[in-house]
């Protein structure tokens, strides 16, 4: 045995890259909600934005389990990787399926935000169940 | 796949969190690895068997078609 002076040492961010775009995304809509005085999409975007980098950061314990990785998007090697890619697989088509709905129930309700709403939550509980799946299978 | 990781971990005293560690990777891959229940890319192998000072071929047994 010996230490494998191939592996490269590389810092890492304090996030990853997806969960740092998520919450610039929730932080930008917190500040355009408040300025148009929306106090409580505000409040959802910077309590949304808090719990993910929480989350995230959870999962980058080295004892964290797989499943709370894949949860927070927060993927430690190859295998991980091959995890998420299952997971998103089945948001992928959910999403196809929801979306066309969701065109669909605009046209006639013309409510597309509590609609769009909808959606993502829809999407985020089939992410749960495919990635829970996922880790089970493998 | 079966694979001499899992002996040749034990054999240098390494904990699943220390050799996941060393490599890069979770605890839960090289269990994955040891138990077959996952098969590593060729890069992981490679890195493997490197660590143990042996070659893939020592470490992972593929069986011929």
């Amino acid at each position: 045995m010996r230490k494998c002076s191939t592996l490269k040492t590389t810092k890492r961010l304090p996030l990853s890259t997806v969960n740092i775009a998520l919450a610039g995304t929730l932080l930008a809509g917190a500040i355009a909600t408040a300025l148009a005085h929306n106090w409580f999409a505000s409040f959802v975007c910077v309590a949304g934005g808090v719990a993910g980098v929480g989350a995230a950061l959870y999962a980058r314990r080295p004892s964290s389990r797989d499943i709370t990785r894949l949860n927070a998007i927060e993927y430690r090697d190859e295998r991980d990787r091959l995890l998420a890619k299952q997971g998103f697989a089945a948001v992928g088509a959910a999403a196809l399926i929801l979306s066309f709905l969701e065109f669909v129930l605009a046209l006639i309700f013309n409510q597309i935000v509590d609609l769009a709403a909808a959606q993502v939550v829809i999407l985020c509980i089939v992410w749960a169940i495919a990635n829970s799946i996922a880790v089970r299978r493998s | 796949m079966e694979s001499q990781v899992r002996a040749r971990r034990q054999a240098a005293g390494l904990s699943q969190a220390a050799l996941g560690e060393a490599l890069g990777v979770s605890r839960q891959t090289i269990n994955a690895i040891e138990t077959g229940r996952y098969d590593p890319s060729l890069s992981l192998a490679v890195r493997l068997a490197r660590y143990f000072e042996s070659t893939v071929e020592e470490v992972f047994h593929v069986e011929d078609h």
